[in-house]
């Protein structure tokens, strides 16, 4: 007898395990009546489970056209843990597009949910649902002088909204936004406010440009004279030969064109001081002056 | 002398463009020692004075003595002794003469000549050396301002920063006796009665270009008016500081003096490097300061005059 009793125990214990426990399905409904054309019809299906189970997301009703008149716009579904066991909540939301021509009952067919448990599957049914539908007019105009244009309610007029002060906010917010970057710019010396490293031997390297395209002792000269005046600047001071190695010990960048400097100076010596143009021009060719001040014009632009 | 180079090598620029030398600076730097030196290397004869308060003009040129038999006598002074042959006139401690002592001396730098036994005597080789300290203040008569600009140099010697030769300085015996040290010299060296010559052939020879004549005109420009120039020195209203001052005496004496850095360097041309050699030495005596900015002449002239070279362009 206690054998037969525990036998049959187990058998239930092995049939629960089985399938899904599909416990209760509740809906909650909206009215049943009074609904035109286009009207949204929601409703709540309330399904209880046991813990584990879950609904296949697969048999749900899919959203868009049901039928000819019928569609569901939106479905959202959730679930949560409820006592022993767990309560899923899908809304629907229906839109009825049925011009009934009279008062007339309409029904949401009856719909199959499968519910999965760890080891098996059961079907909830959410029931069907019958409302009625009226119609939003008479068929007919009446004879006494309506006519389509009367019988018909005018369109609603386009709501106008104000945009002005969201406008007026934008502007004041973006004028306010480019003053606060203007100020920034101004605090971390970006540009304009960066004041641009003055690159004395890019200009000198155009200008001794203009002046050998002049050509002859004088152009030569201001050649020569253009690059003196970016080594000052780039010194700070008045540079003489003698301060050359000092120069290129405070400016290592300049330091690859050591001789190419050191034969300028002693050129522009001979030039200015001695007298000696052409021994000047020997020493240093006009387009070896070129070149010297493009390569430090290059080394300029590379150490900044 | 070690750890004076720089001072050495003016010392030389002055005697070959035969020009008057101003020593300045602390006690016991070694001015009368480097002077005395120079004095025993150029050869030629060689007199001293020692300036004091109760120094009088006639002391320079009259000896006045009560001979063996007990009358008066007047002989030549220390400036008239050696007669013509006087290669180097040594005033040791120039400030402590009064300036009646100055206004001889003047005249003796400038023309080379004075006159006494009612008659005029030249030197046509002398070079005047003087030496002055900067510490006392007290019974001493500041030169007048027609005085130092007839120096072409006025040369401040200072204590030896490198710390070897401050330890060789003090420890090391033969400084410790400066006649033994000047005495150790070669003497005459330089022929005296020649060195006219050879300045006459150093200023003909070393050639001064259009350009760096330009720019000595240019810093002479700037000096005198440093604000037109753009000069700025922190704290002094450069508009205002100079009042007077950079003659152009003093102005040919930089030439000078550029032209024989030049020689010593072994060029035939000047370069804005010689006269920057020399500009301070030359021309920093001769910038006379509003009042206000005379009390810190030092550090002023020495600030101005790298602000000049800093400012005014080359070539």
């Amino acid at each position: 007898m206690l054998r037969t009793g525990f036998a049959l125990l187990m058998l239930i214990g092995l049939v629960t395990q089985a399938i899904a426990d599909v416990r209760a399905v509740h809906t909650v409904e909206p009215r049943s009546f009074g609904y035109f054309l286009g009207d949204l019809i929601e409703r709540t299906i309330e399904i209880e489970t046991g813990p584990d189970d879950e609904i296949v997301t697969a048999s749900l009703p899919r959203t868009g056209p049901s039928n000819y008149w019928l569609e569901l716009r939106s479905l959202a579904q959730s679930s949560e843990r409820r006592g022993d066991g767990r309560l899923h909540t899908i809304k629907l939301t229906y839109q009825a597009f049925y011009a009934p021509i009279d008062p007339r009952k309409q029904t949401i067919p009856a719909t199959e949910i499968a519910v999965r448990g760890p080891n098996g599957s059961e079907t909830a049914t959410i029931p069907p649902f019958t409302f009625v539908m009226s119609p939003l007019r008479e068929i007919f105009p009446e004879k006494g002088g309506e006519t389509a244009e009367t019988f018909l309610r005018p369109d609603m007029a386009i709501p106008l909204r104000r945009a002005g002060g969201l406008r007026t906010a934008v502007l004041v917010a973006a004028g306010l936004a480019a003053l606060f970057l203007v100020l920034l710019a101004r605090d971390l010396a970006w540009w304009p406010f960066h004041r641009r490293p003055a690159r004395p031997f890019s200009r000198a390297a155009r200008e001794i440009g203009r002046a050998l395209a002049k050509g002859g002792a004088d152009g030569y000269r201001a050649a020569l004279l253009a690059l003196h005046r970016a080594f000052d600047t780039a010194a700070g001071q008045r540079l003489l030969a003698a301060d050359v190695d000092r120069f290129l010990t405070a400016h290592p960048e300049y330091g690859d064109a050591r001789t190419a400097v050191e034969r300028f100076f002693s050129a522009s010596r001979a030039a200015f001081f001695g007298d000696a143009q052409r021994e000047a021009e020997t020493g240093l060719p006009a387009a070896e002056l070129k070149e010297l001040a493009a390569t430090l014009a290059r080394q300029e632009r590379g150490a900044r | 002398m070690i750890g004076q180079e720089r001072v050495i090598r003016l010392l030389t620029i002055a005697l070959f463009a035969r020009g008057h030398v101003l020593l300045e600076g602390d006690v016991g730097v070694g001015k009368t020692t480097l002077l005395r030196a120079a004095a025993r290397c150029v050869g030629g004869a060689y007199e001293r004075i020692e300036g004091t308060i109760d120094l009088m003009p006639g002391d320079l040129v009259y000896h006045t003595y009560l001979a063996e038999d007990g009358r008066p006598r007047v002989e030549e002074g220390p400036v008239l002794r050696a007669g013509e042959n006087l290669a180097i006139f040594f005033f040791n401690e120039i400030n402590r003469a009064r300036p009646q002592v100055h206004s001889l001396l003047l005249r003796l730098m400038a023309e080379r000549s004075v006159s006494a036994f009612n008659r005029e005597f030249h030197f046509p080789h002398l070079v005047v050396f003087a030496d002055r300290n900067r510490v006392e203040r007290e019974e001493t008569f500041e030169l007048p301002a027609a005085a130092r600009d007839r120096f072409l140099m006025e040369i401040l010697i200072e204590t030896p920063s490198d710390p070897a030769t401050r330890r060789a300085l003090a420890f090391d015996t033969r400084f410790h006796d400066g006649d033994r040290l000047i005495g150790g010299l070669e003497e005459s060296i330089l022929a005296y009665d020649e060195l006219n010559d050879v300045a006459r052939a150093i200023q003909s020879e070393v050639k001064t270009s259009d350009a760096l004549e330009q720019y000595v005109v240019n810093l002479w420009q700037a000096i005198r008016n440093p604000g037109d120039a753009g000069i700025e020195i922190p704290g002094v209203d450069t508009s205002r500081l100079v009042s007077a001052g950079a003659s152009p005496r003093g102005l040919s004496y930089l030439v000078r003096a550029s032209r024989v850095a030049a020689w010593l360097d072994g060029r035939t041309m000047a370069v804005p490097e010689d006269v920057r050699s020399v500009f301070f030495e030359t021309m920093a005596h001769r910038i006379f300061f509003e009042p206000v900015y005379e009390m810190r002449r030092e550090t002023i002239a020495r600030e101005l005059i790298d602000a000049l070279f800093e400012t005014v362009p080359v070539p």
